[in-house]
Parts: structure tokens; C-alpha cells; sequence
């Protein structure tokens, strides 16, 4: 590869500039492995005439000169100038390098995307024509399911209601960024991916990150960080339509509309889909949108504005109550079947739904002050509304009587008979939804000098404040006149309609302030970092409903004192480039992060306030070899994260038995280590392989033996024993494979086939659950090890002048009956994978 | 090579983990499914004639006890353990009548012979052993159509009939001569047998409308009618909860039959479901359920079992020993689901059955 990438040059070096008149360049833009780079920019150098792939990776440019040099460059991938020449119009195939840094040096800085062969950390990075090929009408983290170190289920199999578990560790412990910017719940750290249920469309590219990974800011990256880059700008004008269709009524239709890079330095991209149907679950259809709108303006030569705006309204049913296999095995409807709908006046009613509206907005300024600094900075803004919908009532006993036999629907209409009948006494049994809304502001900026040859310094700031919104409403009163509560002492004794909130009404505040610092060395074949960072997090609860707002007293209560937490981290590592072939890196940190909001405010009140809520305590270090043949690439990765001191609260009285105070317990300890490797391997043109092997080996480190938990006055009061050492981690695979293999037909046609094992999956159980436990717990259920198959089939023709592309996909090809989600429980509670599910997609580029 | 090596690997995978279920699945396949149902069933003609009884009822509750079970198998063919069916049934329950008759007035020397000092009797021993004494060879199913004095806060003279059944005596109620007066009779007696049996079931409704009579129960009554001379006869009476009817030797007779996984047998157990008060009383109110997680208040089912202890002897204080239950109760592990647990009482305590 890299003799043919040197004879291109030579050749291209030795052409002479000759009159090219009105004729176009023609080329193909490849990546190392010959698969063809569809969206990459090419750009006339000095002007602003240029053009993008196709599907295919094919351009044709019209050149404003007759000769000059083309930048072609692509997200993820090294930047290349290429002259072209009036004798010299058909480029061939032009190769680019896998390479984070090809992205704006600035954006690659400022999103802490990782290097490859440079940056010290385990990475995998999925293109966005993976994405597109592959992903079809899963969930989003599910396009990262054949990479190490990932276990990512549909969870109940509602619409963006995946979940991914990196390392072993759940969503709490795992960061996501989107361009840069942090986005797990401040609150409690989760990741809704409902939220971004349409970012697969407008996602450039993802990478993996596991383990401490390379993120500069303060984040949760215990299991590692997933790393999301959005779309920018098209540089060429132009556009495409899609449309979609697959199993159990999927229809999906979208547009891109690009403006081009402007003379005046301007250009736009305007994206919008919407995406609809039955669900593959019983009772969880849904509809989505989703929206993406890019401005960006280059002011000058040092400074650049790009505005971004995108999101992803949704409305789904959901299955949020896991059943028992035999329950499953005996349901009409199989592995389809969910508890949580019913029929209400002949139409499908969700009990149990999710509907979200998370924007995300962002100004991101671009400067680069000189050659050797830059600076960059995000101004965001983020919105959300929406909740969850379940039922409530005094008679909740209602939503078990079905049209049937267990395994039917429920039986709405008889509620609503019900509570018409109680007439004046209202509802017993009603419909509600749980809301979370919020407003999250912040600015995220990072300064990049270069201190000496090879060693830069990177230093920023990251500031957030966030408001949620917490209560409940009713959504249906299920026929009845009114719905009574008595949460509310400001509101006593209500009969409540359609859209009140009962039950509580709460605010958390969330404010963060961080700083963060790094130097950077590099050589020919060295790089290290050194990273640090601190964060001061301060948590505020606003209660509504449980003090009297008409007192003085009670206004007092119903505000918190802001209660604050710090934390900080320290983290570096090392790359070495043996030879061209071969690099070796290890990277060690530390970090300290704060317990969450509810660990500080406990029993969702005022008063049981535990501001000595301990940090969590994470300790990592790994060590990474990979190869880079022209045939063979391959990475083997180990790693040894500890994860100390779980928050882990208990509520004891005092001697005397005549106040509660809250004990901070610390030394649940979890061990996380692994191997993992993964490879490709091109044997021919035509055929490629790809393959990875993970081996966790993550458990609960040691017990917690008689504690003894003493009072303000040092009166012991109570022990604690917590026996979980060796206990596995549970509810993500500790062993998963994959081999992928890609044929290519002919030119536009190709083929995949990708296997999937899973292995060592241990039901979810909640170890602090053990508390005290009388006798020893064991491992929780193991469900049974699991394999799947994925297809798909490709095919790009032209239809009349536009490119077009068909893609055919079907995922678990042999329609296997398997386990992906359990719960523990004497009988287990589970969820099963879907069964045979297929889509197909259509892409006409104009 | 390569390529064989990953298409062996490939295979070798595909076969060993492409059916995860299937172990679990058989140990599913393993397991009974088991049907649950609760029934109330009266016997129809039909029935009867299916099991062989020409007389359209049973000779015996014993005959109902093991016939029962065969019949409830075939009615309910798909229903197993804890299932429960309480049947309604005819049996035969003969009363017996006169074969022979005598009437006679108690004497003021039969009292003073019998230590009576009062000149009466005061309670039904004290009649029995004049009816011993007086008839010590009574032939079975004489009627004595006694008169006699008896003191129950005040003296009056009753006439009432004893008819002797197996050796004991059996009181049948006379009917005094203001209450043939009352049902039109000239005379105090009835004309016919037809007349009396016609008249007596609206006499007995009025007769017994303040008492707490309840359906199934039976009286006796002796009546008299004219034939040439004055002639008395037994008769008896079953009530149906609004009105007396001549008794035919049936009765209704109720069993409940509970299944035990393999037959089913007679049994007492009551299915009862948790309310929302019981959750209350044991402090469940909440949720009105139990939480089973692990390390939850109801992981344990003794936990469980002392709380619907409690639930029991609070709603059923006056239960006897041996009343069994199926108790269901609503749970939480994870999800909503419903969990029972068979109990028997024991002693002053519900136990696990």
C-alpha cells in the first residue's frame, strides 16, 4: 500500500501543468483498505470550488485553473494535497490515511478525538459509512456491538431505548460526548440514547474509547468514553433523499439539503427525517423526527463560526416490565410479548411510553490566533421535555385484569366502566407520566499553545449549569371525573384532571465548574501526555409539594443550601512507534468523582441531606500493542480498572433511637480486567475480514465484615456486612466475539456477513442489595451464551444522473431465540433479543 | 488455509451456541403446566344418569366422596393443583313415618309415678323416660300422640307426637286447635292427607316467619285428619329459604373438593387474594404488595408467611384447625406479579401446607 501511495506521488510529481480547458477531474477517494470514502471533501486549493464524494467514493470537480493541487480530506482521516494537471485528470484512486487528526486539528483538540498509532488509549472508531451500511433499524449503540470491551441490548425493545455497557460498566459510568460536549445526565449520569434516537443520520463519526480514554474534561470514563461527531457543513452543494422501509411497518423518510461552501465563506446543511412504526415488540409503536440544522461562516483565515442545532422528538411505547421465560414461551405473541399496553376504546393504548424532545445547540468559535495557538470555545444550550408515561392509582391491581388470559393486552375499557361508575369519587386507576424536563447551559473552551518543539499545552475551562424538572401528571383519567391527591401541602385534597401534577414536584440544580490541563510531547515515535483535571460540582433541591410555601419556615426548606463536591483527576500515558508496523502504549490515572445528586439528597427530600456524600475512587491502567501491515492490522489491549468505594448510603437511627442520620459506607470495591484484540485482515481486493475477541474477568473485589456505624456522639449503633467478594459484575457479557467478513461483486456491489457471540452474561442484580444478607449470596443467574448473525447487501447504480444506493439488511439471520437482558430473581425476569428483523434503504444523491 | 481455518471456526461456532435456549426450553418442557381453576357446580339430571344413579341423587355422602372426584376429573380435564370446585348435589336422607299409631293423655298419677311433683314435665328427658317407661317395648315407628302438661315458665298442655325411630324418640309438632281454626278447619283435624299436605307448608310459613329458619332445614309435624275416626300421622317439611314444601327423602348437600396435583379430594381450603387493608395491616400499604428483591423487606417467605399470619387470625379470628387457604398476594421483584402460598391452620398459627 504504501509503495503504491509513494509511486502516486512520484507520478503525480512529474506531470507538467498543461491547458486543461473546461475539462473535469475524476477520482476515486479510498481508505488504506480500498473501500471507497463517501462524503469525503474535495476542494480546488485557493478557491472555493469543490465537491464531494459519492456513495462510492467518486468525484468529478471542474477545476477553476489548469492546474493546481486538490485537498482532499474526510473526517477521521489525514488531510491530503494532490496536484492535478491538464495532462492528469483522471486521478485513480487517491488513498487516505486513517486518522483522527485530519479533522480540524482544533476540533480534534477540542473533542478529544483519538489518534491512531499516537494517542495512548484503546480506541475503536466507526465510520460513518459503517453507520450507514450496517446500523439500519437498530439502536445506535448497537453499531459498536462487534468492537471489544461493548455489551449493547435493545433493553425492553421500545424505540431508543437501547443501552450500551462498556467494560462491564453501565451507562452511569460511561461518557458520551457529542462534538466535544459532555451528555450524560447531570443528575444521575445516565445516557438516554432515546434522546438521539436520529444522530445515527448526521453522526460523521464515532469512536470508542475504552478505559480512561482521551478526554480532557471532567468525565465519567470508567468503563470509557463514546465519542460522537456530528456533521458539519457540506462543502459541495447538493443533496440527498432517503427513504426506508423494514420489519413490522418501519418507514423512514429524510432529506439533506447543503448549501456548498459560499463565496462569502458560508455554507449550510439542513437535514430532516421522520421515522415511524409498529415496533417489533407488541404494543411499542412509535414516530420520530429528527432534525439537523449547520451554519458555518469562515470569518477569516483565523477565525470560524459554526452554529449546530439538531434533535430528536419522539413518542414511543415502551416495555418496561421484563417477564419470566416460561411466561414468554407461553404468551401468544412469543418473544414479542409485553405486559404494558392494552386496548381502550379499540385502539392500542401505552401504558408504559417514553416521549422526549432533547435539543442540542451549540456555537462553536474557532480561532486560531497563530501558527503555534489556538483557541477553541462552544457556547451550548440544551432543552428537554418529555417523560415517561405508567399507571398509578388507588387500584392498581386494574392493570392486571387482561382481554384474556395473561398474556393478552389489558383490559383499559373495563377501568374506564370502573371509575364512570364511581361518579363523584373519581378514579381509581389512571394513566400518568413521570416528567423530566431540563435546561443545561455551558461553555466548554480549550487553549492550545505549543511551549517548545514537540511539547504543547493544553489547558481549558468547562462551566455547566443545569435545572431539572421533576413531577408527575396526569395523562388519563380512564374515564373517571377527577384524580385525588393529597401530596401536595400547598395544594390539599385535590381532584385532579388531565395535565396536574401529584405525587411530587421537584427542582435539581446542577452546577459544575471545570478546569482542565495537559502537556503534550511528541517525537518521530513517541508521544506522551500528561493530563489533569478538577471539577467543583454543587447540587441544589427545590421542593414544591412537601413544605408549606406559605410560611416562612416552610419557603426555608422548600430551597436547599447549595451543597458542593470536588473532584479531580490525573491521567497520562505513552505511544512508542517500534517501526512503521508496530507501536506499544500504556496509559495509568487517577480520578476522584462525586457521588450523584440522589446519594446527597436522600428519600427524594429536604431533609435527609448527606453532604458528606463520599467520591467515587477510580484507578486504571492499561497497556496496548498494535500492528498496521499492509494486509493485517490488529490491537490487543489489557487492562486493570478498580473501582473503588461505590457509593453505598444506609439510613441508621441513633442510639437513643430518636434521629436518622445517613452513614457513608465506604469499600465496595469493583476489579474490572480484560484482554481484548481485534483485527482486520484484507486477503484479496475482493474479501476482508474483521474480528475481535473480548475476556472481562470483572467482579466485586472484597466483603465489608461487621462495619460498625457510629452516631454524631461515637455510639456505635449499628454494623454493616456486605458479603459480595467474587461475586461477578452482572448485566453485560464478559465474553463476546466477532468475525465480520465483506465480499465485493463487482465495483458498487458488496456483501457482509457478521457473526456476534455472547457470553458470561450475568443477571442484573443490585450487590449492595446483600446488605447484611444472612447467607452468602452466589453469582445471579447466567443466562445462556448466544450467538448472532447480521447481513447485509449493497448495490449502487445510477438512476438517470443521480447516484443511488440500495442497501438490504437483515439482522439475526437465523432468527435465534436468545436472552440479552436479565433481571435477578428466583425465576429470572428477562427480556429476549429480537428475533429475524430486516430493512430496506434507499439514497439518491443530487 | 486461512480460509478453511475461519469457515471451521465459523462452523464449529454457528453449531454450538445458535439454539441458546434450548436448555432452558426443556427444563420449561420439563415442567407441568399447571391450569388453576375455581368452580361452584350443581349436579343436573344428566349428571346423575351419567354416574349410574337411576334415583337422581346419592345414597350416601360417602357414595358423593369417591364418586365425586372421578366426575370432577372429567368435567375439568385441563385443571390441576390448587384448583378448587365446590359441588352441589342431592343425597338421599330418608324421614321416617308412622307405622302404628296410639294416643295418649299424660294422668296426674303417671307424673306422681314418675316422681313428676309438679304434675309436669319441664324438659324433652323428662318426656323420653316417661315414653320409656310407658312403652318399654315400642315397636319402630310407633307414633305417640301425647298430651301433656309442661312448664316452661308457665304450665300449659301441649299435644305433640313422638315416634320412635331406632329407639329413640323424635318429636314431630303437633298442631294445636286454634291453629286447625285458624286454617279453616270446623273440626281440630284435616280432612284428608292431601288437604293437610296442601295446608301445613303455608301454616309453617306463618308459623315459623319470625324464626330464623334457613334452606335445607327440615321439620317434622304431626297432623290429624278425620277417617271414621280421628287418625294421627307424621309428616315432614323442608324449607328452600322462602317456602316449605313436603319432604321427599332428598336433600342438597354441598361438598368442596380441592385438586392435589394428582385427584381431586374433598377439602376446606378458601382461595383468598390480599386487600388493600391486609397490605395496610402489616404495614404493605403502600404498594399494597410484598417486596420480594433481595434484601427487601419479603425476600424471605417466612417473612411473607408471618404477615399473612397476621392478615388471617385478624380477618378470620373464629377459623377451626385444619381450615386451609391458598393465599395470594401481590409482589414486586422487579416487576408486578402475583405469588401465592397454600396454609393450614395449626394450633393458633397458620402454617405452610
Amino acid at each position: 500500500m504504501k509503495n503504491f501511495k509513494n509511486l502516486l506521488f512520484l507520478a503525480l510529481f512529474f506531470i507538467t501543468a498543461t491547458v486543461l480547458g473546461q475539462t473535469k477531474i475524476s477520482g476515486t477517494i479510498v481508505d488504506e483498505s480500498n473501500q471507497p470514502l463517501p462524503g469525503a471533501s474535495i476542494l480546488e486549493k485557493g478557491t472555493k470550488n469543490g465537491t464531494t464524494t459519492d456513495f462510492d467514493g467518486n468525484f468529478t470537480l471542474s477545476p477553476k485553473s489548469n492546474s493546481g493541487v486538490l485537498i482532499v480530506s474526510f473526517i477521521g482521516f489525514t488531510r491530503k494535497e494532490v496536484p492535478f494537471s491538464s495532462s492528469k485528470t483522471k486521478m485513480g484512486a487517491i488513498v487516505l490515511v486513517e486518522d483522527a487528526g485530519a479533522l480540524d486539528e482544533i476540533v480534534v483538540t477540542a473533542a478529544s478525538f483519538a489518534i491512531d498509532r499516537k494517542t495512548p488509549v484503546a480506541v475503536s472508531t466507526i465510520k460513518a459509512s459503517d453507520i450507514e451500511r450496517k446500523l439500519g433499524t437498530q439502536e445506535f449503540p448497537e453499531i459498536l456491538k462487534s468492537t471489544p470491551g461493548v455489551y449493547a441490548t435493545k433493553s425492553g425493545g421500545g424505540f431508543g431505548d437501547g443501552r450500551i455497557n462498556l467494560r462491564g460498566f453501565s451507562s452511569t459510568n460511561v461518557a458520551v460526548m457529542i462534538n466535544g460536549v459532555p451528555v450524560n445526565d447531570m443528575e444521575n449520569g445516565a445516557v438516554y440514547w432515546s434522546n438521539w434516537a436520529g444522530l445515527s443520520d448526521v453522526t460523521s463519526a464515532m469512536q470508542v474509547q475504552r478505559g480512561l480514554g482521551a478526554s480532557k474534561v471532567a468525565v465519567p470514563s470508567i468503563g470509557g468514553t463514546i465519542n460522537i461527531l456530528s456533521k458539519t457543513s457540506d462543502v459541495e452543494e447538493g443533496g440527498n433523499i432517503i427513504a426506508s422501509t423494514g420489519n413490522n411497518g418501519f418507514q423512514k423518510y429524510g432529506f439533506t439539503l447543503s448549501t456548498g461552501l459560499m463565496d462569502n465563506g458560508f455554507a449550510s446543511t439542513v437535514s430532516f427525517s421522520k421515522t415511524s412504526g409498529e415496533g417489533y415488540v407488541d404494543g411499542t409503536q412509535f414516530e420520530g423526527y429528527n432534525y439537523f440544522v449547520n451554519f458555518s461562516k469562515d470569518l477569516n483565515d483565523s477565525h470560524k463560526l459554526s452554529f449546530t442545532t439538531f434533535g430528536s422528538p419522539q413518542r414511543h411505547g415502551q416495555r418496561q416490565n421484563r417477564s419470566t421465560v416460561s411466561t414468554i414461551r407461553n404468551a401468544q405473541s412469543g418473544i414479542r410479548f409485553n405486559p404494558d399496553w392494552g386496548y381502550k376504546d379499540g385502539q392500542v393504548t401505552h401504558i408504559e411510553d417514553n416521549f422526549y424532545h432533547k435539543s442540542q445547540t451549540s456555537l462553536n468559535h474557532y480561532w486560531t490566533i497563530n501558527d503555534v495557538t489556538s483557541l477553541s470555545t462552544a457556547l451550548y444550550a440544551s432543552y428537554g421535555t418529555g417523560g415517561g408515561g405508567g399507571n398509578a392509582g388507588t387500584n392498581r391491581g386494574l392493570f392486571s385484569v387482561r382481554l384474556g388470559g395473561d398474556d393478552q393486552p389489558v383490559d383499559l375499557d373495563n377501568i374506564v366502566d370502573i371509575n364512570r361508575a364511581n361518579g363523584a369519587l373519581g378514579s381509581e386507576a389512571i394513566l400518568r407520566a413521570s416528567r423530566n424536563d431540563h435546561e443545561w447551559y455551558g461553555v466548554l473552551s480549550t487553549f492550545k499553545t505549543k511551549l517548545a518543539d514537540g511539547l504543547d499545552l493544553i489547558a481549558g475551562l468547562d462551566w455547566r449549569t443545569y435545572t431539572g424538572e421533576h413531577f408527575t401528571e396526569v395523562t388519563d383519567l380512564l374515564g373517571g371525573q377527577y384524580y385525588y391527591d393529597n401530596s401536595n401541602v400547598n395544594n390539599p385534597n385535590a381532584a385532579l384532571q388531565v395535565g396536574d401534577k401529584y405525587g411530587y414536584h421537584n427542582d435539581g440544580k446542577v452546577g459544575w465548574l471545570g478546569f482542565f490541563g495537559q502537556l503534550e510531547y511528541g517525537t518521530e515515535n513517541f508521544d506522551a501526555f500528561l493530563s489533569t483535571s478538577f471539577q467543583r460540582s454543587t447540587y441544589q433541591r427545590i421542593d414544591y409539594f412537601q413544605y408549606d410555601l406559605s410560611t416562612e419556615a416552610g419557603r426555608d426548606i422548600a430551597t436547599t443550601d447549595k451543597i458542593g463536591l470536588n473532584g479531580y483527576s490525573i491521567k497520562g500515558g505513552a505511544n512508542y512507534r517500534i517501526d512503521d508496523v508496530q507501536n506499544v502504549f500504556t496509559n495509568i490515572g487517577y480520578f476522584e468523582r462525586p457521588a450523584n445528586f440522589d446519594a446527597v439528597f436522600q428519600n427524594f427530600n429536604n431533609t435527609s441531606v448527606n453532604p458528606d456524600a463520599e467520591n467515587e475512587k477510580i484507578f486504571s491502567i492499561e497497556l496496548g500493542y498494535g500492528i498496521r501491515s499492509e494486509k493485517f492490522a490488529a490491537n490487543v489491549n489489557l487492562y486493570r480498572t478498580q473501582w473503588n468505594d461505590r457509593t453505598f448510603t444506609r439510613r441508621v437511627s441513633n442510639q437513643q433511637g430518636t434521629e436518622d442520620f445517613i452513614a457513608n459506607l465506604l469499600g465496595v470495591n469493583a476489579l474490572h480486567q480484560g484482554v481484548e484484540f481485534d483485527f482486520t485482515y484484507k486477503t484479496t481486493d475482493k474479501l476482508s475480514f474483521t474480528g475481535m475477541l473480548s475476556l472481562g474477568d470483572w467482579k466485586w473485589d472484597n466483603d465489608l465484615v461487621d462495619v460498625p456505624i457510629f452516631d454524631e456522639n461515637q455510639n456505635q449503633v449499628s454494623t454493616i456486612s456486605l458479603p459480595i467478594s467474587g461475586l461477578r459484575v452482572s448485566d453485560a457479557a464478559q465474553t463476546t466475539a466477532a468475525l465480520g467478513t465483506m465480499y465485493k461483486f463487482w465495483d458498487k456491489t458488496s456483501f457482509t456477513l457478521d457473526y456476534n457471540y455472547f457470553a458470561d452474561l450475568y443477571a442484573q442484580i443490585d450487590v449492595l442489595s446483600y446488605a447484611n444478607a444472612t447467607t452468602r449470596p452466589g453469582d445471579s443467574w447466567k443466562a445462556p451464551n448466544y450467538s448472532t448473525f447480521d447481513a447485509s447487501l449493497r448495490h449502487g447504480f445510477s438512476l438517470g444522473e443521480f447516484d443511488t444506493t440500495v442497501t438490504v439488511r437483515v439482522n439475526n439471520l437465523l432468527d435465534t431465540e436468545y436472552i440479552a437482558d436479565a433481571l435477578d430473581a428466583s425465576d429470572p425476569l428477562v427480556w429476549f433479543g429480537f428475533g429475524r428483523t430486516y430493512s430496506l434503504d434507499l439514497k439518491i444523491n443530487f | 488455509m486461512k480460509k478453511i481455518f475461519y469457515s471451521f471456526a465459523l462452523l464449529s461456532l454457528l453449531f454450538t451456541s445458535c439454539t441458546p435456549m434450548e436448555d432452558i426450553y426443556a427444563e420449561l418442557d420439563a415442567q407441568e403446566k399447571v391450569i388453576s381453576g375455581e368452580a361452584i357446580y350443581t349436579l343436573t339430571d344428566a349428571d346423575y344418569t351419567a354416574l349410574d344413579l337411576s334415583y337422581g341423587n346419592f345414597s350416601t355422602l360417602d357414595d358423593a366422596k369417591s364418586a365425586l372426584p372421578g366426575f370432577l376429573a372429567d368435567k375439568y380435564p385441563a385443571w390441576g393443583k390448587e384448583s378448587l370446585a365446590e359441588v352441589t348435589f342431592k343425597l338421599y336422607s330418608p324421614k321416617s313415618t308412622e307405622s302404628s299409631f296410639v294416643a295418649y293423655t299424660v294422668s296426674s298419677a303417671d307424673y306422681a309415678a314418675g316422681g313428676f311433683t309438679y304434675g309436669n314435665f319441664s324438659s324433652t328427658s323428662d318426656i323420653t323416660n316417661f315414653l320409656d317407661t310407658k312403652y318399654p317395648d315400642a315397636a319402630n315407628r310407633l307414633l305417640v300422640s301425647l298430651t301433656y302438661k309442661y312448664y316452661s315458665g308457665t304450665v300449659s298442655t301441649l299435644n305433640n307426637g313422638f315416634l320412635r325411630v331406632n329407639g329413640a324418640w323424635e318429636m314431630a309438632s303437633g298442631i294445636t286447635d286454634a291453629e286447625y281454626t285458624a286454617m279453616g278447619e270446623g273440626f281440630a283435624n284435616f280432612s284428608s292427607t292431601t288437604e293437610a299436605l296442601t295446608k301445613i307448608p303455608v301454616f309453617l310459613s306463618d308459623k315459623f316467619k319470625y324464626e330464623g329458619k334457613e334452606a335445607g332445614d327440615i321439620v317434622a309435624v304431626m297432623y290429624k285428619y278425620y277417617s271414621g275416626s280421628v287418625i294421627s300421622k307424621v309428616a315432614n317439611f323442608v324449607f328452600n329459604g322462602t317456602t316449605w314444601s313436603v319432604y321427599n327423602n332428598v336433600i342438597n348437600e354441598t361438598i368442596k373438593f380441592g385438586h392435589d396435583g394428582t385427584n381431586w379430594v374433598p377439602d376446606n381450603t378458601i382461595k383468598y387474594t390480599l386487600t388493600a387493608a391486609d397490605y395496610t395491616l402489616v404495614g404493605n400499604g403502600f404498594y399494597n404488595n410484598f417486596d420480594v428483591r433481595s434484601g427487601k423487606a419479603e425476600e424471605l417467605e417466612s417473612v411473607r408467611l408471618d404477615k399473612i399470619n397476621t392478615i388471617l387470625l385478624n380477618n378470620f379470628p373464629s377459623d377451626a384447625e385444619g381450615q386451609k387457604y391458598i393465599v395470594s398476594y401481590a409482589i414486586y421483584n422487579g416487576a408486578n406479579g402475583v405469588w401465592s402460598l397454600a396454609v393450614i391452620k395449626e394450633g393458633s398459627k397458620y402454617v405452610k401446607q
